[in-house]
C-alpha cells in the first residue's frame, strides 16, 4: 500500500541551520497494517509523514503509494490518497466554516469540486449527522455551529472523522493525541482505532506513549536519526512490554532514548 | 438653512456609498475570504475606470463596456496572482507592484492623458450624478440598488458551490485546504481575480456617475474599502449571519462612510483633510480587536491568582 524507499531530506542545506531529517528512510506497509511510529527527539517521525504527505519534496527516494509513483506531486493531490491528522487541533479543520461544511470539504477530497454545484446538499447532512453521532460528544446537533466553537478534542474527533469520510488509501496520524489532555487522548485514540477498523485502513501514527504504540496497530517502527531502525511484527509486537522496547532501541541505536515528551507508563 | 443643505447632499452621498460599496465587496473577497490584503485596487478600480471611458466616449454600449472593465479587472487580479505565487513575492507587495504598474496601465488606456471626460450629454451612461435628485427611475441609486442585489446574490451563490466553498477553506485555513485537495495557490490567484474584477467593474460605475476617468480617482481605494467593511461589520454585524446578510453589511458600511463624510464636510472639514481622517478612523476601527484582546487579558489577570 505504501512504499517508502531509502527517501532523504536536508532542510536549509549549507547553512548553520543544516538538518539531516531523513537519512534513507525505508518503509513498506501492507494493506490493512495499522503502524505506530515512536523514536526520540528529531528522529525524522514527523518528517516521515510530512514527506509521504508531499508537504516537501524529498532530496532523494521515491514514495509508492498504491502502486503509483507520488514523488513528484503536490501536497494537494495527493491529499487523494490520504487522511490526516496533524498535532494540532488546529490545523485540520477550517474554524471559520461550520462543522457540516468542513465535512463536505472532506467529502470531496479527491474529487473535482465545481462552481456550478451545491458545496453541500440536504442528503449529505443527513448522513454527516449519523456520523457525527458515532462521535458521542452531541456535534450531530450542531451541525450547523462553526467549527472555531469546539474544543480541542472535539475539533480532533471531528479531524479524525474528516480524514475518514471518504476512505483514504493510507491514514496519517502525526501525534494526534499530543495536545490533548490524557481523557480526551484516549477518547480519540479509542476512536481512531474504531475507525481503522471498521473502514479497514492502512494507517501510520507517530505516538510519543510507548504505551500507546504497544496498544494499538499492529506493527511497532522505531526510528533513529532519519531512519528506521526497528520494525516489529504483529507476532513480536504482542508479546513486548515498554521495558523491551526501551531496550530494543538503545540495543539498536547505541544511545538512550530521548524525547522530552515520551510517556512511558 | 444650513441643515438643507447637508440634507441635499445626502442623496449623492448614498450614490457615491452605493458605487463604492461594490467595490468593497470586491475587497471582502480578498480580505476576509482569502485573508489576503491587497492593495491592487488602488490601480484596478482606475483601470476600470480608464477602460470604461475610452469604450463609452468610443460610442460604445456602456454594459459592454462595464462588461469590458469586469475582464480587465481579472487580468489585473491575475498579474498579482502571478506574483504572489508563481513568484513567491508576499502578497501585500504583490498588490503594490500590479498598483504600480497599473498607474502606467491607466495612462495607456487614456491615450496617454491622466484623465478622460464623459459627457452625459453626448454619451450614453448609466448612472450620472446629475439624477441624483430625480424622482424618477434614472435616479443612480435605483440601478445601483440592483446591481448590488444581484452582485451579493451572484457571490451568494458562487461561494455556496464545491469550488465556491474551497476558495473559503483556502482563506480560513490553507493546511486544511491542502489536506482536502485544494489547490490552494490557484485558489488565491482565482480569488484575487474575482476581487479585481468587481473592484475594476465598480471604477467604471463611478467613472459613469461622476462624468470621467482619472488616474488618481482610487488612490486610497483600498483603505476606504477596508472602511465601509470595518464599518459595516462593527454596526450591523450582530444583525446578519448569512453569507449574504455579510454582503449587505459591507455595502451598507460604504454609504455610512459616505453619510459620516457628508456630515463632517458639513460640519466644516477641510476637504483636503479627509483622507486622513479616513485612514486614522479605519487605523481606530482595525486596533479594536487587539485592544479588546488586551482588555480581556487585564481582566484575566486582575481576578487571576
Amino acid at each position: 500500500m505504501l512504499d517508502v524507499n531509502q527517501i532523504v531530506k536536508t532542510f536549509n542545506p549549507g547553512t548553520i541551520t543544516e538538518k539531516i531529517a531523513l537519512s534513507g528512510a525505508d518503509l513498506h506497509l501492507q494493506e490493512g497494517d495499522f503502524v505506530t511510529i515512536i523514536g526520540g527527539n528529531g528522529a525524522g517521525k514527523s518528517t516521515l509523514l510530512n514527506a509521504v504527505a508531499g508537504v516537501f519534496s524529498v532530496d532523494r527516494g521515491s514514495i509508492m503509494i498504491d502502486g503509483s509513483d507520488v514523488t513528484n506531486l503536490p501536497e494537494y493531490k495527493r491529499a487523494t490518497f490520504l487522511g490526516r491528522v496533524f498535532q494540532d487541533p488546529m490545523t485540520g479543520t477550517a474554524a471559520t466554516m461550520t462543522i457540516e461544511e468542513n465535512m463536505a470539504l472532506a467529502m470531496r477530497r479527491g474529487g473535482h469540486r465545481s462552481p456550478f454545484k451545491w458545496g453541500i446538499t440536504s442528503k449529505e447532512k443527513k448522513m454527516y449527522r449519523d456520523e457525527l453521532a458515532r462521535l458521542g460528544l452531541g456535534l450531530e446537533d450542531r451541525m450547523s455551529a462553526r467549527v472555531g466553537l469546539l474544543s480541542g478534542g472535539q475539533r480532533q474527533a471531528l479531524t479524525l472523522l474528516m480524514a475518514t469520510l471518504k476512505k483514504p488509501k493510507l491514514l496519517l496520524l502525526d501525534e494526534h493525541t499530543a495536545a490533548l489532555d490524557p481523557k480526551t487522548a484516549a477518547k480519540v485514540l479509542h476512536l481512531t482505532r474504531d475507525l481503522v477498523r471498521d473502514h479497514h485502513l492502512t494507517a501510520l501514527m507517530v505516538t510519543h506513549n510507548m504505551k500507546d504504540a504497544l496498544q494499538y496497530g499492529n506493527r511497532i517502527i522505531m526510528m533513529h536519526e532519519g531512519k528506521v531502525i526497528v520494525d516489529v511484527n504483529r507476532e513480536t509486537k504482542s508479546m513486548l512490554r515498554v521495558e523491551d522496547l526501551l531496550a530494543m532501541f538503545e540495543h539498536t541505536s547505541g544511545a538512550a532514548l530521548d524525547n522530552d515528551r515520551m510517556l512511558l507508563g | 438653512m444650513e441643515l438643507v443643505k447637508l440634507f441635499n447632499a445626502f442623496p449623492g452621498a448614498v450614490s457615491q456609498g452605493l458605487v463604492w460599496g461594490l467595490m468593497a465587496i470586491g475587497v471582502y473577497i480578498t480580505y476576509r475570504i482569502l485573508d489576503v490584503a491587497d492593495l491592487t485596487v488602488d490601480g484596478s478600480m482606475a483601470t476600470g475606470g480608464a477602460v470604461a471611458a475610452v469604450m463609452i466616449t468610443s460610442g460604445i454600449d456602456p454594459w459592454v463596456a462595464v462588461l469590458c472593465a469586469f475582464l480587465v479587472g481579472l487580468l489585473a487580479g491575475l498579474m498579482t496572482g502571478l506574483f504572489h505565487t508563481a513568484m513567491g513575492i508576499p502578497a501585500i507587495l504583490s498588490g503594490i507592484l500590479t498598483q504600480l504598474a497599473l498607474y502606467s496601465i491607466n495612462l495607456r488606456i487614456m491615450g496617454g492623458k491622466a484623465n478622460t471626460a464623459v459627457n452625459v450629454s453626448k454619451y450614453h451612461v448609466l448612472i450620472t450624478s446629475r439624477n441624483v435628485r430625480a424622482l424618477s427611475l434614472d435616479n443612480p441609486i435605483c440601478l445601483l440598488l440592483v446591481l448590488t442585489a444581484v452582485l451579493i446574490l451572484a457571490l451568494h451563490f458562487f461561494f455556496g458551490t464545491e469550488y465556491g466553498c474551497a476558495l473559503r477553506a483556502t482563506g480560513a485555513n490553507q493546511n486544511m485546504a491542502r489536506a482536502q485537495g485544494i489547490n490552494t495557490r490557484f485558489g488565491t490567484v482565482v480569488g484575487l481575480m474575482l476581487s479585481n474584477g468587481i473592484v475594476s467593474f465598480s471604477g467604471a460605475m463611478l467613472t459613469q456617475y461622476q462624468g470621467f476617468a482619472d488616474v488618481q480617482m482610487a488612490r486610497g481605494a483600498i483603505v476606504i474599502g477596508l472602511a465601509a467593511v470595518i464599518i459595516g461589520e462593527v454596526v450591523f454585524g450582530k444583525l446578519f449571519r448569512s453569507f449574504w446578510g455579510k454582503l449587505i453589511c459591507v455595502a451598507l458600511g460604504a454609504v455610512i462612510y459616505y453619510l459620516v463624510m457628508q456630515i463632517v464636510l458639513w460640519l466644516g472639514l477641510n476637504t483636503n483633510d479627509l483622507k486622513m481622517l479616513t485612514a486614522l478612523v479605519v487605523a481606530v476601527f482595525l486596533a479594536v480587536p487587539y485592544w479588546k484582546g488586551l482588555a480581556v487579558q487585564k481582566k484575566i489577570r486582575k481576578r487571576g491568582v
